[in-house]
């Protein structure tokens, strides 16, 4: 589908998305950015390996439809196989719409959750698929803590998979002193098809704030999904963001995390189980832009049959920030010939008084380790098996909640066995 | 003239007051032992005498030779005689240990006026003093501090005192970690260095050091200052009585 | 440019004639760039048909091609129609008669970084008569690499005496298409080195000492060939500590070497071109394409590098493993000081079975100087077994600097091992203190220390090229402490 037609699919239906008319104007602009910039691909160095323009030769619809009662109850079966956890209230969308009948609302004076006016940055979007976004942007979702508890809330997105793309905003404000815990899951109904999910989170985190935000992806294979997540923490605010990803086509989580106040943290980890013909890119960017700020991003990656893994960790540390600690570690494990991982922790440092290191690995299984299990006497091919496990176990180790730790290590134990088939294992 | 005077010294770290009036006179040739309480300040004491960055002397005086030290940088005071061996020497990776031993040296010559020794002078030099302190060859190899043992680096500070003869040791809680059989060894280095003019400033938790190289003096130091002095008895009695009776005494005063 | 081999030693024999200089050829091709312009250097050279063609094919790619973007660097524009590509030898009347006349802080230089009393009058520029001596001490060099059969010579001269060696492999490291400054010295190139080790030799000596004592002048695009053939050995060291100073602005040199089956070739550099002035005006510009390929089995090819000159350095001394077992090694520490930019390190692309490569990297930053580190390590499917050990540090010297880590982790093979460590920090105050305490002055410790940091390095260089680096260091980083 070429940009023109996609313009055009503003001009017929633009009136479909929420918004007063003076909208319109900005949404016309944004898409006009992304017709100058393009489709994201290899002669960009921050795509240098993961090239987008396979997406422009879709026909997708940027225009999602309300969800219908088929779809609602489709949903609804499939929503009962999970396991919430109960007390969390629950917002779920089907194509980006929200749907009141599957969500549910816990005690909620603390925790704001409204589909309301979108908020568009002031300084326009950046990058080509945040104008995108801008430009079809279906429903801005805002979650606003307030309050003294901690608020725990669930977020399920799930896609019919009917050739949809939506474009989904997402912000999430943590007033001072507040405490949040957000889980995003991304399911799809069965038989989905194609479909493409385009996410852009905002979160603005004021002092001492404190937000795990964890991703639990287990798309249908066909499933593309771009998500764009940028964080602004205040002094002594804390992030600690944790992905899963274990299913989809073609996914790329980017990060851009601002550490604008004294004693900042954040701690971003993933985890990434990625077979058959799977893509899966994560780019990480911490600015330390303020003096005492910490960061931690830590990635594993267990890469099977052709599949690919990307990862690219930046720390950014500003001259004014002085006394930071700033750490990265990348490791892959590559199960078969064909797999390929990419990795590129990167440090770019304008302050002198910091710590800041990185580490990556890509390889296979420790000979040492294998040989110790079986020497105890556990045949090689569970030996590996637990080995991969144990390797995917140290991020996954990261989650707080323990009811959601215990989910996301079940999706992740569900694709091992077919990361390890016999033919896709190393030799 | 008194070697060391410390008169009414306040110092803080991080904000935080340490030492709060603290008075001292060193004469030449004494050995006196510094003890106290964990937090009483005996490293501090340590660290400003040599001249740490992290520790800011708020007020109070402090002369060595008649020179004021405070307006002095780390390297002028070493220079002028003062040497610490630390309570926790530092690795600097690919530096040579004899190399940077011979370097301080020569930096301390030239500022005396003295003429610089070359390697193989050094190596004369320094040859019985590392049987004192019973170190090998290649240990000399190695980069300073890195992959020493606990013993290792406090007998590797003693070598470094025992090369550059300073006028007055500071040792801060050297035996701390050490066995009986290290103990032994970097008293020794200590001892050989006793005379009329050098004198040493012992910081320590425990009294078993001190029966091997027994002070002149000894004072307790609690809550930032010096609150009781005597010889070695007293240094028998704190080791047999804990510090609490002192603290008792002193605030009943 | 300057003088040939051939012409020294044939001025040995004739004994010192006066006014020889005058000998050499004056004439300079105005500045600008076109077909013609090639055509004549190729001319002025005496160049076989084969070279010249070479080089207009090069500069036809050369026009086609856009100058790269994407490095750390920052600089002004370079107009290529304003460069002159073929310059005279200086004239003699020009030069120093004695190192009397030379600037004496230009001598103190030499003297804080340990250079030999008679490089001193070479290396100030000195008019031929003053360095007779060293010419003669140059001849039996070449008598001996002669008896082990060794060429090293001008590139000049190996088109000349060796064409069909040089056609073999000219270009088939560093392709004419590889990349900017690849096809633009294709196209232009000067002058530079030819080393050819035959079967079995250890070449008997390093071609660092025989280099420094009869060293054509650098050009500023200057080409090297080195090809070490089945089970020879060669040491080659190129540049010197000695500060460089060049009208010439641009440097984008080409380097090419390769080892045969069992052959190991071992390149280092010391680099102190004219970094600019404390505002970084006027500095050299280094862009330069290294390459080496580990063509056989067990063939090994070491670079290690000590930049701590130029205005803005861009430069990435790469190894292909495609020899099964073959190995490469990437020693550098990289200095930027006042305005410095430097945006270097390595790529180890690993194809043939059981290859191994280490990485190993320095970066000092300090005043305002930019230091990055890119590397890219790349293991293909083919890669089985294949083993790289990175290691990039960087050191900040003040606050106003920058240093930064760029690795390209590529992996395509199950069974290879990739094992990338960096970490970026200050000089401890700890480790200040501790020195200081021993009667080090601050800017004494800082240079302990520092080369301390850099000892991995300096390990892997000549021995006689540790030392001064060494005080190239510590010379290099004056004024930035205190």
């Amino acid at each position: 589908m070429s940009t023109a037609q996609i313009t055009q699919q503003l001009e017929d239906r633009g009136s479909e998305l929420p918004g007063p008319p003076e909208l319109r104007a900005a949404r016309r602009s944004a898409l006009k950015q992304f017709g100058e910039l393009g489709w994201p691909g290899k002669r960009l160095d921050a795509w240098r390996y993961t090239d987008l323009s396979s997406l422009g030769d879709k026909d997708f619809s940027y225009i999602a439809p309300v969800p219908d009662a088929a779809a609602i109850e489709a949903a609804r079966t499939l929503l009962d196989k999970f396991e919430f956890i109960d007390e969390a209230s629950r917002s779920v969308f089907i194509d980006g719409h929200r749907v009141e009948s599957l969500s549910v609302s816990k005690s909620g004076s603390e925790l704001e959750v409204q589909t309301t006016a979108l908020k568009f940055a002031e300084d326009g979007p950046e990058s080509a698929l945040a104008a995108l976004n801008t430009a079809f942007a279906a429903g801005g979702t805002t979650v606003r803590v307030t309050g003294s508890s901690a608020a725990l809330l669930e977020l399920v997105f799930i896609g019919t998979g009917r050739g949809f793309a939506p474009q989904l905003k997402l912000m999430i404000e943590l007033a001072a002193g507040t405490k949040a815990t957000v889980i995003q899951r991304f399911i799809d109904l069965p038989d989905a098809g194609e479909a493409w999910l385009n996410l852009v989170t905002d979160i603005e985190q004021a002092e001492d704030s404190e937000l795990s935000l964890y991703r639990l992806q287990t798309h249908a294979p066909e499933q593309y999904q771009t998500t764009l997540s940028r964080a602004r923490l205040a002094h002594g605010a804390k992030l600690a963001a944790g992905n899963v990803e274990v299913g989809g086509n073609l996914i790329r989580n980017e990060f851009e995390i601002c550490l604008e106040g004294n004693e900042a943290e954040a701690r971003v980890f993933g985890i990434a189980l990625t077979n058959r013909q799977q893509h899966c890119d994560t780019r990480i960017a911490v600015k330390h832009q303020a003096p005492h700020t910490t960061s931690r991003q830590e990635f594993r990656a267990i890469v099977a049959d052709t599949s690919r893994s990307v990862f690219n960790g930046k720390v950014i540390v500003r001259e004014e920030a002085q006394n930071i600690d700033a750490r990265q570690q990348s490791d892959n494990l590559l199960l078969s010939p064909t797999a390929e991982a990419d990795t590129r922790p990167e440090l770019e440092i304008h302050a002198d008084q910091v710590v800041c290191s990185h580490g990556a690995t890509v390889g296979e299984l420790s000979d040492d380790h294998l040989f110790y299990l079986r020497a105890r006497g556990i045949d090689e091919e569970t030996a590996r098996g637990i080995l991969i496990a144990a390797f995917a176990d140290t991020i996954l180790e990261r989650i707080d909640l323990v009811s959601f730790r215990e989910q996301a290590r079940e999706a992740v134990n569900a694709k091992l066995p077919r990361q390890i088939e016999p033919g896709s294992a190393a030799q | 003239m008194k070697l060391l005077e410390i008169k009414d010294l306040h110092a803080s770290v991080d904000g935080t007051e340490i030492l709060k009036g603290l008075n001292l006179s060193i004469g030449p040739g004494e050995v006196h032992a510094i003890m106290g309480p964990n937090g009483s300040g005996k490293s501090t004491l340590a660290q400003v005498l040599a001249g740490h960055a992290s520790y800011e002397v708020t007020s109070g005086a402090i002369r060595f030779r008649g020179d004021n030290l405070l307006e002095m940088t780390p390297e002028a005071r070493a220079c002028t005689g003062i040497f610490l061996a630390f309570q926790y020497p530092i690795e600097i990776p690919g530096v040579n240990n004899t190399y940077l031993l011979k370097a301080a040296l020569n930096a301390q010559r030239q500022a005396r006026g003295e003429p610089e020794v070359d390697a193989f002078e050094f190596m004369r030099l320094i040859k019985d003093k590392m049987k004192i302190m019973q170190i090998s060859e290649e240990f000399l190899h190695r980069s300073v501090n890195e992959g020493f043992s606990g013993g290792e680096k406090k007998r590797n500070e003693i070598l470094q005192m025992l090369t550059l003869e300073p006028m007055l040791a500071v040792l801060d809680e050297t035996d701390s970690g050490l066995d009986v059989d290290a103990l032994k060894i970097v008293a020794a280095g200590v001892n050989s260095l006793r005379d009329a003019q050098r004198s040493m400033i012992l910081v320590t938790h425990y009294e078993r050091l001190l029966e091997l190289v027994v002070p002149d003096f000894v004072h307790v130091l609690a809550g930032g200052r010096i609150i009781k002095s005597g010889n070695h008895e007293l240094a028998r009695e704190l080791d047999a009585r804990g510090y609490d009776w002192i603290q008792q005494e002193a605030t009943a005063v | 440019m300057a003088t040939d081999q051939g012409k020294i030693a044939d001025l040995v024999k004739q004994k010192y004639r006066h006014g020889f200089v005058t000998d050499i050829e004056q004439e300079t091709v105005p500045p600008g760039l076109d077909e013609s312009v090639i055509r004549r250097i190729s001319a002025k050279k005496g160049e076989p048909k084969f070279l010249t063609d070479w080089r207009l094919k090069a500069f036809e790619y050369w026009q086609t091609m856009t100058e790269p973007a994407w490095a750390k660097v920052d600089y002004k524009p370079i107009d290529y129609q304003s460069i002159s590509y073929y310059a005279a030898p200086k004239s003699a009347a020009d030069a120093p008669k004695s190192l009397d006349e030379v600037d004496p802080k230009l001598l103190e230089t030499y003297d804080k970084l340990g250079i030999p009393l008679h490089e001193r009058a070479r290396l100030a520029g000195v008019a031929v008569d003053a360095i007779f001596d060293s010419v003669s001490v140059a001849t039996t060099f070449k008598e001996k690499l002669a008896e082990a059969g060794v060429i090293f010579c001008p590139f000049s001269e190996a088109v000349r005496e060796h064409p069909a060696l040089v056609e073999q492999y000219l270009g088939s490291v560093v392709p004419v298409r590889d990349n900017f400054f690849a096809a633009l010295n294709s196209a232009v190139f000067s002058d530079g080195s030819f080393v050819y080790v035959p079967k079995g030799v250890r070449c008997p000596m390093e071609l660092s000492t025989y280099f420094r004592i009869n060293a054509a002048n650098t050009g500023q695009f200057e080409r090297t060939l080195v090809v070490a053939d089945e089970g020879s050995y060669v040491s080659y060291l190129e540049g010197c500590t000695a500060p460089m100073r060049d009208e010439n602005q641009l440097h984008a040199a080409v380097v090419e070497l390769v080892a045969n089956d069992d052959a190991e070739i071992k390149y280092s550099t010391v680099q102190n071109w004219y970094p600019g002035d404390e505002n970084g005006v006027g500095g050299i510009y280094n862009f330069v394409t290294k390459r080496g390929d580990c063509r056989g089995i067990n063939s090994k090819i070491s670079w290690t590098q000590v930049e701590t000159g130029s205005a803005i350095t861009w430069k990435y001394p790469s190894c292909i493993l495609r020899g099964e077992n073959s190995v490469g090694e990437f020693y550098s520490v990289a200095l930027t000081n006042n305005h410095q930019q430097a945006d270097t390190g390595t790529k180890m692309i690993h194809i043939g079975r059981n290859t191994r490569s280490t990485i190993i990297s320095k970066g000092i930053s300090a005043g305002h100087g930019q230091n990055a580190y890119r590397g890219l390590v790349r293991f293909m499917p083919t890669a089985e077994n294949a083993r790289n050990y990175t290691q990039c540090d960087s050191l900040l010297i003040g606050d106003k600097c920058g240093a930064h880590t760029f690795p390209y982790i590529e992996s395509r093979e199950p069974s290879g091992r990739i094992e990338h460590e960096a970490t970026t920090s200050k000089i401890s105050d700890d480790q200040m203190f501790y020195c200081r305490q021993r009667g080090l002055s601050e800017e004494d410790a800082v240079n302990i220390i520092v080369n301390g940091f850099c000892r991995t390095v300096f390990k892997n260089l000549p021995m006689e090229f540790a030392v001064e680096a060494q005080n190239l260091m510590n010379v290099s980083l004056e004024g930035a402490v205190g």
